[in-house]
């Protein structure tokens, strides 16, 4: 690794440990909220640095960028989790939550892959941490799947047939996550399952006393719902995972 | 965690591939067959498993034959499940797999308990998965399914049971 790398990575380094003080619900709201801010300031810069090793073709360098950009997007949307609860919306804190694991889960898969075998350990934990959080934080949810075919389907790499394509679903190439592209898709069957591939795709309701009754808050609602609130997926991606800049739903 | 593997009696693969008129390159590697492949009345039902092209790039990079069938010369349908569930593609052992690459199980095998103990990483470690392999004996000429289940570390005791199979 290069000093310039070597920088980036001890300026990561920092970076995250600092945000990740304030990743507790007790933590004041105003300074995750400063917080989330910086973070994102940093993943720009940090963005602008991969632009500069894509175009010199420094492909470990561009994945080791990646995945401190799945790191930070992780602690990001675990403030925006512990946020959107003070405020609360926690429905949306749940879609945060789901997305922090989905991007410690692709941060894990693209550091194995670097050569320079960086620790997954301290990330191994923080999965666990937050799958705790689901567990203790939230109620119980109740997931539902899609079933049917997709005639087509596309790398997100090259675009080709992913079929055809040398491309492997959940590398990094090039500073860039593969994941497929799902097309022409005919739908046979919608199901409740305990491990849905995405946990966004949940009952939000249930009819109770002439109302909506939420999951989530348990408070009645109104008939008719908002819309978002019930969610059913058709996703472009089979992966399930979410990656920046990549909501596939 | 449990561990089992059984054998069954399953359809004559070559037999079966000409009557949904389903095309493989050779008969040197490993086939993934499609969902339905036993059971389906026409080739218009039938669809790869969500991983089996995954599957199959991970296999031929470690150097292990492994093709996909065709319809028409064109790749099957996919099928789309959004539940977390590892469904696993069944693997036809060919004739002359084993007796050209003596190797090419324990390396297939080796790269699928790599690959679902990734899948599984994290979020469901300790999960039983389910594999299901076709082998085609070399005396008696007929296939047998075998169905294993338990966990991903026993995945590469049926090196064995495999070569076995392939010697009835």
């Amino acid at each position: 690794m290069n000093r310039s790398m070597e920088e980036l990575v001890a300026k990561f380094n920092e970076m995250a440990k600092e945000a990740q003080t304030l990743t507790f619900l007790p933590r004041g709201i105003e300074l995750q909220e400063l917080m989330a801010e910086k973070v994102l300031g940093f993943l720009e810069r940090i963005a602008g640095e991969k632009g500069e090793r894509i175009s010199a073709q420094d492909e470990e360098d561009a994945n080791t960028i990646l995945s401190m950009e799945l790191c930070l997007q992780m602690v990001l949307q675990e403030l925006r989790m512990w946020m959107s609860l003070k405020r609360d919306q926690p429905e949306l804190a749940w879609d945060y939550l789901v997305r922090a694991q989905h991007l410690c889960l692709a941060a894990i898969t693209v550091r194995r892959q670097l050569t320079s075998k960086p620790a997954i350990e301290g990330l191994e934990t923080l999965l666990r941490r937050l799958l705790m959080i689901e567990q203790v934080v939230f109620p119980p949810q109740v997931f539902n799947s899609l079933g049917g075919i997709a005639r087509k389907r596309e790398c997100s790499i090259c675009g080709c047939a992913y079929d055809g394509c040398r491309h492997i679903r959940g590398r990094a190439y090039m500073g860039k996550v593969c994941h497929t592209i799902l097309q022409e898709i005919q739908l046979a069957e919608v199901s409740i399952v305990e491990e849905p591939a995405d946990k966004r795709c949940r009952i939000t309701h249930f009819s109770d006393s002439g109302k909506m009754r939420n999951r989530m808050t348990w408070r009645l609602e109104e008939e008719g719902l908002s819309p978002g609130s019930a969610r059913t997926i058709l996703g472009v991606a089979d992966d399930g995972c979410t990656y920046p800049g990549k909501d596939k739903l | 965690m449990r561990m089992s593997a059984t054998t069954s009696e399953y359809v004559d693969v070559f037999k079966r591939l000409g009557e949904l008129g389903l095309s493989i390159p050779d008969t040197k590697g490993l086939v993934i067959l499609p969902r339905g492949f036993e059971s389906v009345g026409s080739a218009a039902e039938l669809a790869e498993e969500s991983d089996s092209s995954t599957l199959r790039k991970l296999l031929v990079e470690a150097g292990v034959a492994t093709h996909l069938t065709k319809y028409e010369g064109q790749n099957l349908p996919v099928s789309v499940r959004r539940s977390a569930e590892w469904v696993a593609p069944t693997l036809f052992v060919g004739p002359l797999l084993l007796s050209q690459n003596p190797y090419a199980i324990e390396v297939a095998l080796g790269v699928m308990e790599s690959y679902i103990a990734d899948y599984l990483r994290g979020l469901w470690p300790s999960k039983e998965v389910k594999l299901s392999f076709v082998i085609e004996t070399s005396r008696s000429k007929k296939c047998k399914k075998l169905t294993y289940r338990g966990p991903v570390s026993g995945i590469k005791e049926l090196t064995q049971l495999i070569r076995d199979l392939s010697d009835e």
